[in-house]
This record gives C-alpha cells, sequence and structure tokens, in this order.
C-alpha cells in the first residue's frame, strides 16, 4: 500500500511517499493535478507536467533507480518545483538509453530538469516549471 | 489506481478499438495485448479510437507503434482517430503525427 503523507503548509508543499511501481505512477498525476487544478493554473500546462512527471518516474522505475519514491512538490509564485529524493547511484546508461520520451522532449515541457548528486552517491532530480493562470 | 477500460466494435467489418482512461506504463499492456489478439486473429487493419483517452505517455506510443510494425507487413494499417489537444500534443512531439494517419472521428476514416 501507498505511504500517502500530503500536508499542506503556507508554502503549499505536498509530500508523497509512494513505491516505485508503475499502478502508482496515476496517483502522483492525480494529486498534483488536482492542485494545480485547484489553483486555477491552464489545463495544457497541467497536461504538460503530467507527462513530464510519467515520462521522468517511468523512466527511474526502468532503470531501478529506487524501491519508494520521495517527492517534495512545492507551489510559490506561479512556480511549482518537484524534487525527487533518495534515488540510488546515477546510472546514465539505464536512465538514458531507456524506450521512454527522451529528456531532451521532457525539457521542452517545463523550465528546468535538474539532476544533481545528492548525498551518500545518491541523486535528486529537480524539475521546475512557471505557470500561467486562467 | 487508474485503469483503462478497452472496448470492442465494428464498424462496416472494420474492428474498433475504443480506449477509454488513462493509458502509462501500467496499462499499455493491455491495449498491447488488445491489438495483438486482433492481429492473432488475422484482423490486419483496425481502427483505435482515441477520443476517450484522458492521458497518454510514451508507453502508449510504443504499444501503437509496435502494433503499426506488426500489421505493415501484412498490408495492413492502424488509423487513430483522435481529436483532444493534450494527447495530440505528444504525437505532434514526438514526430508520430506524421507516422500515423490520424482522423477526428470512427466516420471520417475511410473504410
Amino acid at each position: 500500500m501507498a505511504l500517502l503523507k500530503k500536508s499542506l503548509n503556507k508554502n503549499q508543499a505536498i509530500n508523497l511517499k509512494i513505491p516505485a511501481e508503475p499502478s502508482f505512477i496515476s496517483l502522483v498525476r492525480l494529486v498534483v493535478a488536482a492542485h494545480l487544478r485547484e489553483n486555477s493554473v491552464l489545463e495544457e500546462e497541467i497536461e504538460d507536467l503530467k507527462l513530464v512527471l510519467s515520462e521522468f518516474l517511468a523512466k527511474a522505475i526502468e532503470a531501478r533507480l529506487t524501491d519508494i519514491f520521495s517527492l517534495e512538490i512545492t507551489f510559490e509564485k506561479g512556480l511549482v518545483t518537484i524534487l525527487v529524493q533518495d534515488l540510488e547511484e546515477f546510472k546514465p546508461d539505464e536512465l538514458f538509453n531507456s524506450p521512454y520520451l527522451n529528456f531532451e522532449a521532457i525539457s521542452k515541457l517545463i523550465d528546468d530538469f535538474d539532476l544533481t548528486l545528492g548525498g551518500k552517491q545518491r541523486i535528486e532530480v529537480k524539475i521546475t516549471k512557471r505557470f500561467n493562470f486562467q | 489506481m487508474v485503469d483503462i477500460k478497452i472496448d470492442l466494435r465494428e464498424v462496416e467489418k472494420l474492428p474498433v478499438i475504443e480506449v477509454t482512461g488513462e493509458v502509462d506504463v501500467y496499462t499499455a499492456p493491455k491495449l498491447k495485448s488488445r491489438i495483438l489478439s486482433l492481429i492473432d486473429n488475422q484482423q490486419y487493419s483496425m481502427i483505435i479510437d482515441l477520443n476517450g483517452v484522458d492521458f497518454m505517455d510514451s508507453s502508449g506510443l510504443g504499444v501503437l507503434v509496435g502494433g503499426l510494425k506488426r500489421v505493415g507487413p501484412h498490408e495492413g494499417s492502424i488509423a487513430l482517430v483522435l481529436n483532444r489537444p493534450n494527447i495530440l500534443k505528444i504525437f505532434k512531439i514526438t514526430g508520430l503525427d506524421k507516422v500515423f494517419k490520424i482522423y477526428g472521428s470512427v466516420e471520417e476514416v475511410p473504410k
């Protein structure tokens, strides 16, 4: 079962912990889209972010980067930042050569896709997108 | 969990696969299975109606491309019915809008 922790604070942050399994990716899309809709973000831009999230999480599952996704999603002044933490050590071959949409295509849909080395040789991925409102 | 609904009907003896819901890495295998079952029954031309699809990622595209590759050698075809902008967008991003014949409705597909 998913360990779902939804906490909205002053900065409108959502923290999710879900199993890194294909059946749970839709849950992430659902939570993020519902919150953006609540904040009157344009539907087209919500769809772009849903696609980016799905593609990246599918890639990470394919590359077996983690058993549990730890996602921190923050909304502030029209900017959404999604931080995927605690991924295993970077495996470029598995991550870049998977059959899903490539990073170049993903990058066209968002403002920034940043992959950095975290502690203990783990990586963090930061997806950033600035939104327009209805 | 999200799921997809896949129905099969016939229009002028052409099979029409109607897909409803979300097509992603979890649900795409169900669509693949339905396409393959038609091909196994030697039905190499089909219509896939995606107008009921709310979301599709590259997993779904992969299934459709795989189907097209399988019917090609048999001079078959896969016509897509699709007019939802968010789904059309991923076809345009990947250039697959030039690979598939895409129609707005089942009625528009040449039989």
